[in-house]
């Protein structure tokens, strides 16, 4: 795992190796969590300042969630709103030159088995026994193959964002090692890595990563509301 | 882009999902016969069986997707009446 382009070892708890993908996240983790702490102190019922970004953050939410999967289903928001978050500073971390914790393929396919298992526990808890049986649809023969089927979720989910953030930060990697390769000598700046980059990195750091974020959140949604309904 | 509803957006992602569950089951089928294959020293029965299984699990999701977006063309066009 130590080679090419995986996640680099950085230190061992109790030989268990934390990779740098891990410290990132760590590093994500806290900075969300301290500034949802320090984001929900003090609320007025005239919202001015920070708490205005707050509001308009969160009620984006509700209503993307309200919208896609009905007033019913307006409960999961929070789990939404947390993988947007997460998922999108997690890809567009690649700015900072750290590796985005998404470019790992354990943290992709850790939160599509949370989906994964999201999806078939509100199938059940809503629907009961009817849900399960609709995996013997059309007829009892294709319960394995509806059960295999339904497998393709989430290693689909997380190979997606996985492949996609991956690849933008190989490309990105590769293109800086040629860049240093071309810069003349004499001028003793890296010249040409610091302008051609921007075009890559607004494109597979920025909008790619805001796109997967959304498309994973607004799967996770269609699925359970699919689910539920 | 200001006509699209949160419906279209919808339909987009699943579109982005179609050939992901399509080529999963086959690898995935693939995969497991390779393994099978080399655990039991059955020669390549396996392989093609699940490479086979694999194709028809594809068209099986495939059909459900279809299904799933015509529901959601019909409820747009109930929606739009």
């Amino acid at each position: 795992m130590s080679e090419g382009f995986g996640p680099q070892k950085v230190f061992e708890i109790f030989g268990m190796p934390i990779t740098n993908t891990v410290t990132v996240t760590w590093l994500i983790m806290a900075i969300v969590i301290s500034v949802s702490y320090f984001a929900t102190r003090n609320l007025k019922k005239k919202a001015s300042g920070a708490q205005v970004i707050t509001e308009l953050v969160v009620s984006s939410i509700n209503n993307l969630t309200e919208q896609t999967m009905g007033e019913k289903l307006k409960a999961f928001s929070p789990y939404i709103g947390t993988l947007l978050i997460f998922i999108g500073i997690s890809n567009i971390s690649g700015l900072f030159g750290v590796r985005p914790p998404t470019a790992d393929v354990n943290t992709t396919l850790s939160l599509a088995i949370v989906t994964f298992f999201m999806i078939h526990f509100f199938g059940i808890k809503y629907n009961g026994l009817k849900y399960l049986k609709g995996f013997a649809e059309p007829f009892v023969l294709l319960l394995p193959l509806n059960i295999m089927g339904e497998l393709a979720t989430p290693i689909s989910l997380g190979f997606r964002l996985f492949g996609n953030i991956v690849g933008g930060m190989i490309i990105i990697n590769l293109l800086y090692g040629a860049l240093a390769n071309f810069t003349p000598e004499f001028i003793g700046i890296p010249l040409l890595q610091a302008g051609i980059p921007v075009v890559f990195h607004i494109y597979f750091d920025l909008f790619a990563g805001v796109l997967q974020s959304f498309i994973f959140a607004m799967l996770t949604m269609v699925f359970i509301s699919i689910a539920v309904d | 882009m200001s006509g699209l509803k949160f419906k279209d957006y919808e339909n987009l992602t699943l579109i982005s999902q179609i050939a992901l569950i399509m080529i999963i089951p086959i690898f995935g089928g693939l995969f497991l016969g390779k393994w099978l294959d080399e655990k039991l020293q059955t020669g390549n029965i396996f392989l093609l069986t699940m490479i086979i299984l694999g194709v028809i699990i594809a068209f099986l999701n495939l059909f459900k997707y279809t299904m799933r977006g015509i529901k959601n063309r019909d409820d747009k066009d109930d929606e739009d009446e």
